[in-house]
């Protein structure tokens, strides 16, 4: 807020607030709006950069989407719905024409999460509670900053549970990740890979054995790592095959598949996919949907985070819609619609359907 | 930010013909003749074998104590302690001796040498134990124990531990020559400084080459991937810390057993501090650290003979030292800048 008051007081004449709502209380929100008002009805320019539909509501005349680094929409406030601004945050979708992976052969519940509730400065995770059973895809919809990535990483294990717990196979795996107990059944795609699923200063090689870094022997042998390195490079098509470059010289889209080829060439019991296709042509993202969905046919549990609804819509087996940190509702893919999959996103009609 | 190899030499050349200058303006602000009087110290410091000797025995200490900064610094820990943990292990240490003076030597030293090195680790540890439970910042509080360990030192000499036939000198008992660490190569340089090299070479091993080297260095470059991959960085914080401390400890017992052969105040002459700066000089580096140290060592010691033969005040070596590392971490910091511009 302080911050916040030193550029009010500027005297500027354009003022640009990114995602200025996120550390602030509702109380001092409501400050926040009052003041962007005034400043607009002294006749300056505001740019409001938010994902929250409540800043728009209170403060917007004119609203752009943006998605991918592209404009999708542009239009008066007021000729918008929330709901009309959901459908064009989330996108229509990157992938047709797989085949929709078959429905769960068991019912029995492998992944179990029970009220489970995390916070990590700002975004969070709020009673959430699901079951998946093995070989099930459970996708989850929502703009993103709604808590998604909080809770990818408190279900890896990586952000401890304030309450609540996350049990897989009968063993309870929140907050336990740095024991080893999930390292081998836990596969974990993160959003923006050189940050959350690399480390920068190793070289390729050594980052996609990190997996299996504690079964290496005491001495690992760096032709065995190397060697393993190329034949995964080359069956993910990572970009350039060389695995002595640093995490930091590929780009975003083959840092991705770099990931998606450590987390996904092995066996695991729970894959946790937070935005896997994001900066990734059709033909890659297809591939790492076929991955995921293959771990789904040999009995993993599947947990897929995205903002490409129709994806969803197409293979999950099941979605689930977050907004504020909260599930706002399941449903079945044969029984999910649009329309309310767009109103639980907006945030209205919580216990609907 | 990878400095090449020519960079590195221009720095390291810089750096020297910068130190040398430096040093010489000032030893001309004190009217000394500067260039006689730097080979005068080039030769105090290495010119013959006692010369020689007197630096190792000063690099000794101070090469033990680098380490035990520089293991931590692989897990991105900043640590200060040196200074406490050597005093900490001295204590530890001559406990067992003033304990059991007459034990014989093949308990006696073995005993001393162990609780010397444990002492230095738990002082470590506890500023491990205190970041990884309490992520309490390891940095201020191995800063303020270096304090705690130096006053400990006092208590002891000035009351339990004070030898009652030192006349009111406020020291322990002399140590048996059971407890007396031997020299080497005929000279007043001892055992430490074997051990410091062994231990320096082996934790370069084991960093460069070993499955533990690359789980300090995921801890230290992602704590988030760090945990997908399985590695604790609680576990590897208290283990790096011991380790440190226990390399700075058993340099506390080396200093007090071999060359002050008794617990007195004044066994270190801010080795702790003199250690941590040619950690740094050293880039994080363990083998880089024994040139280093050797060189600060000699340093030292043409200080404090040309404080007793050519009559320079004793800050003057101190603040030679101090000019040396000014210059050095000036000229490294220069050349990472150029590389970085270029790069």
């Amino acid at each position: 807020m302080v911050e916040l008051a030193k550029v009010l007081n500027l005297n500027a004449r354009v003022v640009i607030l990114d995602e200025p709502t996120s550390v602030l209380t509702p109380a001092e929100a409501e400050r926040l709006y009052g003041f962007i008002r005034t400043l607009a009805a002294e006749g300056k320019a505001v740019v409001l950069i938010t994902h929250k539909l409540a800043d728009i509501a209170a403060c917007a005349n004119r609203i752009i989407v943006m998605r991918g680094g592209r404009i999708v929409d542009a239009a008066p406030a007021r000729e918008r719905s929330p709901e009309a601004l959901v459908d064009a945050m989330v996108g229509r979708g990157v992938v047709g024409s797989l085949p929709v992976p078959a429905a769960p052969t068991s019912h029995v519940p492998v992944l179990q999460v029970r009220g489970l509730t995390a916070q990590v400065q700002g975004p969070f995770v709020r009673h959430v509670s699901f079951e998946l059973a093995a070989g099930e895809i459970l996708g989850i919809a929502g703009v993103s900053g709604n808590g998604q990535f909080t809770l990818a990483e408190t279900l890896a294990g990586l952000v401890p549970a304030s309450t609540g717990d996350v049990v897989l196979d009968g063993v309870s795996i929140a907050s336990r990740a740095h024991d080893g107990a999930i390292a081998g059944s836990v596969a974990y795609i993160p959003e923006r890979p050189l940050d959350n699923a690399v480390v920068a200063e190793l070289d390729l090689a050594l980052n996609l054995s990190l997996r299996e870094a504690r079964r290496l022997p005491l001495f690992p042998r760096r032709e065995t790592i190397v060697r393993r390195a190329e034949a995964l490079m080359a069956r993910y098509d990572v970009r350039p095959p060389r695995p002595a470059l640093g995490a930091s010289a590929l780009s975003g889209g083959n840092l991705q598949k770099l990931v998606i080829a450590r987390e996904l060439s092995r066996k695991a019991k729970l894959v946790i996919a937070c935005y896997p296709a994001m900066g990734l042509d059709v033909l890659a993202a297809q591939a790492v949907y076929r991955e995921m969905f293959r771990q789904a046919a040999d009995g993993a549990c599947v947990v897929w985070i995205s903002e490409e609804l129709d994806d969803l819509l197409s293979y999950a087996h099941r979605i689930a819609v977050m907004h504020d940190g909260a599930i706002m509702g399941i449903v079945r893919r044969e029984d999910a619609d649009r329309q309310v999959l767009g109103r639980w996103m907006a945030g209205h009609g919580r216990n609907a359907a | 930010m990878n400095p090449s190899t020519s960079t590195k030499i221009i720095a390291v050349l810089g750096g020297v013909a910068a130190f040398l200058g430096t040093a010489a303006i000032f030893l001309a602000a004190i009217g000394r003749p500067p260039f006689a009087t730097l080979m005068q110290m080039a030769l105090y410091a290495f010119g013959d074998s006692y010369s020689l000797s007197e630096s190792l025995v000063k690099a000794t200490p101070i090469l033990l104590c680098a380490l035990s900064v520089i293991l931590p610094a692989r897990l991105g820990l900043i640590t200060v302690g040196a200074e406490g943990q050597l005093y900490f292990g001295a204590l530890t240490g001559t406990a067992v001796v003033v304990s059991y003076p007459a034990a014989p030597m093949i308990v006696l030293m073995p005993a001393m040498l162990v609780a010397g090195a444990a002492g230095g680790a738990f002082w470590s540890g506890v500023a491990g134990l205190l970041r990884a439970r309490s992520n309490v910042n390891e940095t201020i509080s191995t800063l303020l124990m270096n304090y705690v360990a130096v006053l400990l030192v006092s208590y002891v000499i000035y009351g339990a531990w004070k030898d009652p036939t030192s006349l009111g000198w406020p020291a322990t008992i002399p140590f048996p020559k059971a407890a007396t660490v031997p020299s080497v190569f005929g000279t007043r340089a001892h055992a430490g400084l074997v051990v410091g090299i062994i231990a320096a070479v082996i934790l370069h091993i084991a960093v460069t080459y070993a499955r533990w080297g690359l789980a300090l260095r995921v801890l230290a470059g992602n704590r988030k991937v760090a945990s997908m991959a399985g590695f604790d960085f609680n576990r590897q914080t208290l283990l790096v810390m011991a380790i440190g401390g226990a390399l700075a400890g058993f340099a506390g017992i080396c200093e007090t057993s071999a060359i002050q052969g008794r617990l007195q105040a004044g066994i270190s002459v801010g080795y702790g501090l003199t250690g941590f700066l040619v950690a740094w000089l050293s880039g994080q580096h363990f083998l880089r650290a024994i040139p280093i140290a050797v060189l600060v060592g000699g340093l030292i010691a043409a200080g404090d003979a040309l404080q007793l033969y050519a009559k320079v005040p004793s800050a003057s070596a101190t603040i030679m030292q101090g000019l040396l590392f000014a210059v050095a971490l000036g000229a490294s910091g220069l050349a990472g800048k150029r590389t970085t511009r270029h790069g």
